[in-house]
Parts: C-alpha cells; sequence; structure tokens
C-alpha cells in the first residue's frame, strides 16, 4: 500500500492548500534545477522526474478526480515527459483503506443486509482499492465475489477537484489551457459516469452479452441483486493483474496469446459494438488460473457515433493516398483540417499530419506488430514531445474531434499494454475486417 | 393468562421530544421553559420535576444519541471482534444514523448551540462523565491514565463524536457521504495523535527503575 495514498484530503480548503504547496515544491525544483544548470549538473529529465513526484503525491492525496487524472494522464504518453507517465502510472495500483464500519454501513445501504448477512465469509479488510473506490472479498457456497465499495463524497467533490487541478496542471505540467481543457471535460464526464455503479452494471452487460464467444476472454458474472448506487458485487476471477503476470516471465508464445485477445477484444469493441471499454491499464485485466484474460472494469466505456466511427473507417482506408481528396474530405470530418485556416496551417498540418498518422496507424496497416519493440514507442514519444514543443502546432485552430480524446487513449493504452506485454501479434484481421465493412 | 402491564413511558422522552417539535415547528429554540410549555400546553412543575433547566434538558436531548448509539454497538455481535478503532469509527455511524431522524431539528439545534459556550461546557463535561462501552480505550495506557485521574484518550473520543455530530448537521452532499469522510479522516488522525505507546514504554520504564530501586544511575 502506497502511504501517500493513504488520504482523502475532503474540503476544499485542504485540497487548494495540498495543491498549492505542491506548487512551492515543484518551484523549488525549478530552482534547484537551474542552480545545477549553472554548474552544468542538471538535466531536464531530473526536473521532469522531481517534479512527476511533487505532483503525483499531491494528486494521489486528493483521490477522486484528481488520482484519475494522474491515471489518464499516464496514458497519455504522447502528451506528457516521461518522467511524468513513469510516476503517475503508479497510481494505477493502490490500496486505500475504509474502515469496515463504513464498508459495512454502504453495503447495507445499498443491499438492505449486513455483509456478514450475505457472505459466508467476508474480509474487512480491502484487497484492492482504486481511484473511486476499494474491492473486498466474499463467498457462498464457496462460489468467490469481488465487492466493490465507492468512496464517500466522490461524485459531489468532482468537479471542484477538477477546477483545483487544472490550473495546477496546466502551470505545472506546462501544458497550454486548450490542451488540457478537453482532457478535464472528458474526465469529469465520464468519472462521473464512473460513479454510477447502476450504469456500470449496465455497461458490463452491454459488453460481455456483445462479447460472448469472443475466445481467450473471460468476464465476471455480475450480482445485480448485491450491488446499488455505490456498491458492486461480481464474481471473482482468479489470477494475476495483467502486470503481475508479466513479472512471472511468461514464454513468448503466452504473451503472444494473451496479446492476441487482448487485441482481439478491442477491435471487436470499436467494430462491432461501437462500444468500448475505455479504460486499458493492467489493473483492470486478470490473467485467470485457466490462462483467459479477464475483464473485470466497466466504468469507464466510451460508445463510438456512427458518424465519427465511418470518418475513421474512410481515414484507414485513404491512410495509403495521403495525397488524395478523399484524404482530407476526412480530415475535415474529423475536425482535423480546417479549410479556412491560413495557408501556413494548412501546410503545417498537411505536412505534420501523415507522419504521425503512420506512426500511431503503423500496428493497423501491418500484418503482424511486434509491441515488444520499445524503438516503436521511444519513436511515438521523441515525435509527440517535439510536435508538443511546436508552437506552431500549439496555436493550430483544428483541434480534432472530442471523441478522439478517448478513443486515442484507448488505442494508446492498448499499445502500452501490449507493449508491457512484450507481444508480438497478428493485426492483420483489423484490416480485412475494414474492407469487409467498406464492401458492406 | 395475566395481562401484560403496559410500560410507561418515560415522561422526559415526551418532554425531549415536545422540544424537538417547538424547534422544528418555530424553527428557533425555545427562549424559556415557560415558552415550551405554553406550546406543548404542560404545567412548568412537569417540566420543573424533571429538569432543573432548559440546557439540562439539551444535554439530555444529544445524550440520548450517545446512549442509543453505544447501546447498538455493544448488542453487535460482529462488532465484539472489531479493534478500538473501528469500534470508535462505528460508533460515529450508528449516532449519526440516530441523528438522521432528526435532520431539519439537528440543524437548527446546532447553529443555535455551537455559538453557546455555557451549553457546550456542560455538555462535554456531562458526556466525559459518562461511560460509553464503545468509546472506552482498553489497554496499559487506558489504565496508567485513568489511575492519575487523566484519560485525555476518552476526552478526545468524546469530543470528536460531538465533532461529528456538529459537521453532520451542517452537511449538504448528497446521503451526506462527506459526513462519512469526515469520520472516515479525522478517526485516523485520532488515533495516530492518541497512539501513546510510546508514552507506554515510557511509564513501563520508569516504574521499573523506581520499584527495583537500582542506584546505578544515583550520584548522591
Amino acid at each position: 500500500m502506497k502511504k501517500d495514498q493513504d488520504k482523502i484530503a475532503v474540503s476544499k480548503l485542504g485540497r487548494a492548500s495540498k495543491l498549492a504547496n505542491t506548487g512551492a515544491k515543484v518551484g523549488s525544483n525549478y530552482i534547484k534545477y537551474y542552480a545545477k544548470r549553472l554548474v552544468n549538473k542538471g538535466s531536464q529529465e531530473e526536473l521532469d522526474e522531481a517534479n512527476a513526484k511533487d505532483v503525483y503525491r499531491a494528486f494521489s492525496e486528493l483521490k477522486g478526480g484528481p488520482l484519475k487524472m494522474a491515471q489518464m494522464l499516464s496514458l497519455g504518453d504522447q502528451l506528457l515527459p516521461k518522467a511524468y507517465t513513469e510516476e503517475f502510472a503508479q497510481a494505477q495500483s493502490s490500496v486505500t483503506p475504509l474502515s469496515y464500519p463504513l464498508i459495512r454501513k454502504t453495503f447495507k445501504k445499498e443491499v438492505g443486509k449486513n455483509p456478514d448477512e450475505v457472505f459466508e465469509n467476508f474480509s474487512t479488510s480491502a484487497v484492492n482499492a482504486a481511484s473511486i473506490g476499494q474491492v473486498h472479498k466474499g463467498s457462498i457456497k464457496r462460489i468467490e465475489y469481488a465487492i466493490k465499495v465507492q468512496y464517500p463524497g466522490v461524485a459531489d467533490s468532482l468537479h471542484s477537484d477538477l477546477n483545483l487541478v487544472a490550473p495546477v496542471a496546466i502551470k505545472i505540467l506546462g501544458l497550454k489551457k486548450s490542451e488540457i481543457k478537453p482532457y478535464l471535460e472528458e474526465v469529469e464526464s465520464k468519472l462521473l459516469e464512473e460513479t454510477n455503479y447502476e450504469m456500470e452494471l449496465q455497461n458490463a452487460k452491454r459488453i460481455i452479452d456483445g462479447c460472448e464467444g469472443l475466445e481467450g476472454i473471460v468476464f465476471p458474472k455480475f450480482k445485480k441483486k448485491l450491488s446499488g448506487k455505490r456498491v458492486i458485487t461480481m464474481t471473482w476471477l482468479n489470477g494475476l493483474s495483467l502486470a503481475d503476470w508479466v513479472k512471472t516471465n511468461p514464454s513468448q508464445k503466452e504473451r503472444n496469446r494473451i496479446g492476441q485477445a487482448l487485441w482481439n477484444f478491442y477491435q471487436y469493441q470499436i467494430h462491432e459494438l461501437r462500444f468500448v471499454h475505455a479504460d486499458p491499464h493492467p489493473g483492470n485485466f486478470i490473467i485467470t488460473d485457466e490462462g483467459s484474460l479477464g475483464v473485470i472494469d466497466f466504468g469507464c466505456i466510451k460508445e463510438l457515433p456512427l458518424d465519427f466511427y465511418k470518418s475513421y473507417i474512410k481515414l484507414l482506408e485513404y491512410s495509403r493516398e495521403m495525397e488524395s481528396l478523399e484524404f482530407k474530405e476526412t480530415l475535415i470530418e474529423l475536425g482535423l483540417y480546417d479549410p479556412k485556416a491560413s495557408l501556413k496551417e494548412r501546410e503545417l498540418i498537411l505536412s505534420t499530419f501523415p507522419e504521425m498518422f503512420e506512426l500511431v496507424g503503423r500496428p493497423l496497416m501491418s500484418d503482424t506488430f511486434d509491441f515488444g519493440s520499445d524503438d516503436y514507442f521511444k519513436e511515438i514519444y521523441t515525435k509527440g514531445e517535439a510536435l508538443s514543443k511546436n508552437s506552431d502546432i500549439r496555436r493550430l485552430s483544428a483541434q480534432g474531434s472530442k471523441h478522439f480524446i478517448y478513443f486515442n487513449r484507448t488505442y494508446f493504452g492498448l499499445y502500452q499494454l501490449l507493449n508491457q506485454l512484450k507481444a508480438n501479434i497478428d493485426t492483420s484481421k483489423e484490416m480485412r475486417r475494414i474492407k469487409l465493412k467498406q464492401s458492406a | 393468562m395475566a395481562k401484560k402491564k403496559k410500560k410507561q413511558a418515560d415522561p422526559r422522552f415526551e418532554l425531549v421530544a415536545l422540544y424537538k417539535n417547538f424547534v422544528t415547528a418555530k424553527g428557533e429554540l425555545p427562549q424559556s421553559i415557560k415558552a415550551l410549555m405554553k406550546y406543548g400546553k404542560i404545567e412548568l412543575k412537569e417540566f420543573k420535576s424533571h429538569f432543573k433547566n432548559l440546557e439540562e434538558l439539551e444535554t439530555a436531548l444529544v445524550l440520548w444519541y450517545f446512549k442509543k448509539a453505544d447501546d447498538l454497538l455493544q448488542s453487535d455481535k460482529e462488532a465484539e471482534s472489531w479493534n478500538q478503532k473501528d469500534r470508535h469509527t462505528a460508533f460515529l455511524y450508528l449516532l449519526i444514523e440516530q441523528a438522521s431522524n432528526d435532520d431539519i431539528f439537528l440543524n437548527e439545534f446546532v447553529e443555535a448551540k455551537r455559538a453557546s459556550p455555557s451549553f457546550m461546557k456542560h455538555f462535554i463535561m456531562t458526556l466525559n462523565a459518562q461511560h460509553f462501552g464503545s468509546l472506552s480505550s482498553s489497554g496499559l495506557t487506558s489504565e496508567v491514565f485513568e489511575k492519575i485521574g487523566l484519560n485525555p484518550k476518552k476526552s478526545a473520543l468524546t469530543n470528536h463524536a460531538m465533532s461529528v455530530l456538529w459537521f453532520y448537521a451542517f452537511d449538504k452532499t448528497t446521503d451526506k457521504q462527506d459526513t462519512d469522510a469526515f469520520i472516515e479522516k479525522t478517526s485516523d488522525l485520532l488515533f495516530r495523535l492518541t497512539d501513546t505507546s510510546t508514552l507506554t514504554s515510557i511509564f513501563d520504564l520508569g516504574k521499573f527503575m523506581v520499584t527495583r530501586k537500582n542506584t546505578a544511575f544515583s550520584w548522591n
């Protein structure tokens, strides 16, 4: 359990002072950095690392929205320096203890009975925790269950939390307001959805029913009668989290098999359901004792509107003809190209977009792809960082469809998971599926 | 079959209920016993036979929440195995559960009383004189302090319970969830602050040195 995550800052004042304190620390980090630089000893990486630690510490103490944002930013490799993403990635697995009396009270309020009246065994201590809830384990007739109980006040404090975080994130992380704003709005709306466990139950049903029969994937069974607004009960999947499983040093064949199942799961959701599990981080996946890929969290789901999806398909279709008029039209549809913008801006987009698109779309354009190649991710990071420092790019009027935010996040999260797995997988089905869609 | 004797309601409860009704209906605390008695159409001597003054009634009223919560926790089999922190936290949840039936009244009452040092002083003194099984601190530390007539931990626990009730009265969040967070956060802090294990070790060493009368460190 991480000590910094043991506390929940409640009052707005407390939260604000926490962030102000972080600002002061980050300020001193900069002083140290510039002092070191005077004697040629400080590096930008050292500064990023020191700042990331302090920002992460503050965010994790605030929990709820800020912690979730830390998690989300860690998935945005293209947006943040590497030190930040490494430090923020810690937010992806944590244990935060709420007292058992509160767990019992919340469970009784939502289910109508105390946990010990429902379960033959119930862990009074949390067995796992995330940004907005903690997980307990119970059993009935030898069937084990995971019972997720939400922290108090998460939904109510969400808006003010994010309002507090926004200026700090903008200043400390050196981002532009326009860059962070869509993230914050998306985090807020998605996090609000995540606080609604009844909605999570509906999302889970839709994905589980939709993905029925998909090879190598298993889902828990949700117990509606033992769930409510702030409690959700599902069967326990025995196994290791994806991150822990990787540490057991599985064979390349096993890595590829799990990676393929993960890839297929996402492609199926995108192309068949247009309803996507948009929180691909290691804590949400279990490699079961039977060797299947288990999906255990359905709080964050992105529904892809049909017009966005169609444009995305077109973008892939014309990706080999980036000079074509159709490609440009698709960019306009997706809000990535503004025909009314200045000639300089239009030229800038057309000169940078194909390169970035080729890079991030490379796995989709290949028959097989080795996600274990760190060179690929370094290339994304280097080019992403260069773009983020390009003041002309920062001033672009075309920001892209808002749906890209979660869509990209899903893809980058998926890529990172596959990189963690060091999986080499068959990605050719993706293009075949797209061609089928086009002919249909 | 003999008829069961109907249990007589405690007249003090009726007076407390009358007080609550008064505050809820009028949106203010009664300024005098006379005003309350007039509202309830009750004789003054009826009041005087149970309470000395309004403050005593008010103290009994809040104390009732504490006693009820304590009784509930004492009869909770599952809670028997809990540690002191969990028992204390559970007590606080039961306390606000009792108070939740009187939300409107409590808000008016707390609003008026928090600015009244005399009530607070009287109430805290009464509260500290009470024995609540759920709030008693067990173990060597407690015994050591009890012997010297001081139990700061007990005082801290009762004061903490009072602060929770106060916080609850002003909590406007959905399902009063901020009160839950307040309880969690403050309980954690309180038990960290009152962790007197170091102090216990000092007492233990002191007792050992005094009783053994070893002169190794004596320079006389």
